[in-house]
């Protein structure tokens, strides 16, 4: 069973809807994967959208170190859920029992280096938590997750 | 409050389709709209803005806020390092 992901030229996104019961949060983002990345993460504006006020959130316990430069990370702590949708309208439930966290890009400004807008990601975790395969398949134009 | 099945899969596929438009027509919409956040609903942009902020308290106000994507647009093409 496949979900179809979409190829941008930030690369493999995916379509999914966050869901925090405990906040009252139910919010469809466009994810991007990021193999790169160990954890999942919700851009600042997305986090936004939902009412979370990212400034009130607790600091992640961990550092985070990456090349796109300083970011100030929170973490949002109460559980939630991932909902893709699968082929055959079926929609399959990924559990976050961590929360996720939720970061806004440094303000910096350098000559050929902008620092953008945040983009959600999926990171390693998600992949791990799934059980799911990601197939990248970019002569042909495609990629999708594979559930077993 | 999680939604039931058909209003995720409903919620899901509308944003899918309006990523994909938001890809195939890049290359206007940058000319249009470079360096602004845009809002999309049904294949179309209504709403732009440079503040997110302001945009999104614009958005709040729509009567299906949740039926709407909310892009930013780069006005030139970057290469990405995540």
């Amino acid at each position: 069973m496949r979900s179809r992901s979409v190829l941008s030229e930030m690369g493999i996104e995916v379509v999914a809807q966050f869901t925090c019961p405990m906040r009252h949060i139910t919010q469809t983002y466009n994810f991007h994967i990021d193999t790169g990345s160990s954890s999942s993460y919700l851009g600042w504006e997305d986090a936004a959208k939902a009412g979370i006020k990212v400034e009130e959130l607790p600091s992640s316990s961990k550092p985070i170190f990456g090349f796109g430069g300083a970011a100030d990370v929170k973490h949002l702590k109460e559980p939630g859920f991932l909902r893709v949708h699968f082929e055959g309208n079926t929609l399959e439930t990924v559990e976050l029992p961590d929360g996720i966290l939720a970061y806004r890009p440094s303000r910096r400004k350098t000559t050929h280096w902008r620092s953008g807008p945040s983009v959600s990601l999926l990171g390693r975790d998600f992949l791990r938590m799934s059980g799911w395969k990601l197939i990248a398949d970019l002569p042909r134009q495609e990629a999708y997750l594979e559930r077993p | 409050m999680m939604v039931n099945q058909s209003e995720a899969l409903e919620a899901i596929n509308r944003e899918q389709v309006n990523q994909e438009w938001i890809n195939k027509s890049l290359p206007s919409l940058r000319r249009k709209f470079g360096d602004r956040y845009i809002v999309i609903r049904g294949r179309k942009v209504i709403d732009s803005d440079k503040d997110f902020e302001k945009l999104l308290a614009r958005v709040r106000r729509l009567t299906d806020p949740g039926s709407v994507t909310i892009e930013y647009v780069t006005a030139l093409e970057y290469l990405w390092l995540l």
